[in-house]
């Protein structure tokens, strides 16, 4: 049988849902706007036509991620910052990067 | 890997989508008329400036996924072929309710798209350099071409629009040939436009959408402006915010696309879902998907079973384009 289990894929969920919804909420309330959470599909473009940000909005978000999550971005890592979810994306990689290098040092 | 992907994603493709439908809305009401009909705000465009929007039943269902143009005369409404004659009767209805009249000019019109990268330059050498300063959604009328020339698209690429009286389309076409010819143009295969718009999670109502299915369930989520106050299904739509029932994912996979083509959506053998579109991605290297899943179940790294195959579902847009790059 192919694919997760339903409690993994709860667990999954869950996880998922949790930096999702933060960061949301967090760029709603950073660039004031209009929006409840729900009215943001996750794969919606940042730019052009999905949420219509511009440069300084893109600026605005790399400081949100930065302060509530605690992770750094590089210049590099702006091509992360097309939608929430390869947002998210980025956020969870480096997160798991972060725990390693504690495991690391432990 | 098609010649119009390849086209598409490295240089440029000229399609032809003069057999989709044209509508132009004019009179002292035309913006109203036409307002009163979409999910997003035409009051609060400026003009010359384009929405992509939808037009929903009152369940909130769509009905069809149109362009709107705020022309300074009137206001252009574009959609797919398959939808003309249900949006031709619908926009006659609105602006029979308000001051202002339709006029089909489908048959009078043709269009004309440039899409890829290299696009911009082509554009530039048949209708000015001024074209470079067209925003994203913008349009104008091009003296140098005699066209209504829009800077729209789905792809993640450069994309203009030259809408033009059908007399004046084959010259056109010619000068769009040969200012191509230096940049490897290739004529546009239209049916290869699905694939092209998924992988940026642009979606083809034909391919990508399930009769009665809703912005919310389709995850378009910016063709409804959610603070306007009036229009068909808006209550719908707000409904379906808290209760989505299904919700479209997009999903990669290691088989043949035609594995995944209609197929169920599993986790431990209980259905949860169903596929609605598979195909190869040349850039991704796999086949990608599009599923309408249970909305709980509807998220990212959530590894379902498509037909005894692993199906990972992932983040959309799947990559930056060439076009998008080089503007960053």
């Amino acid at each position: 049988m192919a694919g997760m289990t339903m409690n993994e894929a709860q667990s999954r969920v869950a996880q998922r849902r949790e930096i999702t919804e933060r960061l949301k909420e967090k760029i709603i309330g950073r660039l004031m706007l209009q929006l409840e959470p729900d009215e943001i599909a996750e794969d919606s473009p940042l730019f052009g036509s999905g949420l219509g940000l511009d440069s300084v909005d893109a600026l605005e978000i790399v400081v949100t991620v930065e302060s509530e999550f605690g992770v750094s971005i590089t210049d590099e890592d702006m091509q992360a910052f097309r939608s929430i979810n390869t947002v998210v994306d980025f956020i969870e990689a480096k997160l798991e990067e972060q725990r390693a290098q504690e495991e690391e040092q432990v | 890997m098609s010649a119009t992907y390849e086209a598409v994603r490295n240089r440029a493709a000229l399609f032809d989508f003069s057999s989709e439908s044209r509508f132009f809305v004019s009179g002292e009401e035309a913006v109203d008329a036409v307002n009163a009909m979409i999910a997003c705000d035409l009051e609060a465009t400026s003009e010359l400036k384009a929405l992509n929007t939808v037009v929903l039943d009152d369940s909130g269902a769509i009905l069809a996924i149109v362009w709107v143009l705020k022309a300074e005369d009137g206001v252009w409404v574009l959609c797919d072929a398959e939808r003309s004659e249900l949006l031709g009767k619908r926009l006659i209805e609105f602006a029979l309710a308000h001051n202002a009249k339709v006029d089909d000019l489908s048959e009078t019109t043709q269009c004309l798209a440039l899409i890829g990268p290299d696009a911009l330059k082509i554009a530039m050498a048949v209708a000015g350099d001024d074209v470079i300063g067209i925003p994203y959604l913008g349009f104008e009328n091009n003296e140098q071409t005699d066209a209504l020339l829009c800077r729209l698209g789905y792809t993640g690429e450069f994309e203009f629009r030259f809408i033009i009286p059908v007399e004046k389309a084959i010259g056109l076409r010619s000068l769009l040939i040969e200012a191509g010819a230096e940049y490897g143009l290739e004529t546009g295969d239209p049916s290869e436009l699905p694939l092209l718009m998924l992988e940026m999670r642009s979606l083809s109502q034909r391919e990508h959408i399930p009769e009665g299915f809703g912005p919310i369930q389709a995850g378009i989520h910016w063709m409804v402006d959610f603070r306007k106050e009036n229009y068909p299904g808006r209550d719908a739509v707000h409904d379906q915010k808290t209760n989505p029932g299904r919700k479209a994912v997009m999903l990669l996979m290691d088989v043949e696309p035609s594995i995944a083509e209609d197929k169920g959506v599993y986790i431990e053998q209980q259905e949860v879902g169903r596929c609605v579109y598979s195909a190869f991605s040349p850039t991704m290297g796999k086949t990608i998907a599009l599923a309408y899943v249970d909305a709980e179940l509807a998220w990212v790294g959530i590894i379902f079973d498509v037909a005894g195959v692993d199906a990972l579902a992932v983040s959309a847009p799947l990559f930056i384009t060439k076009t998008v790059a080089a503007v960053q």
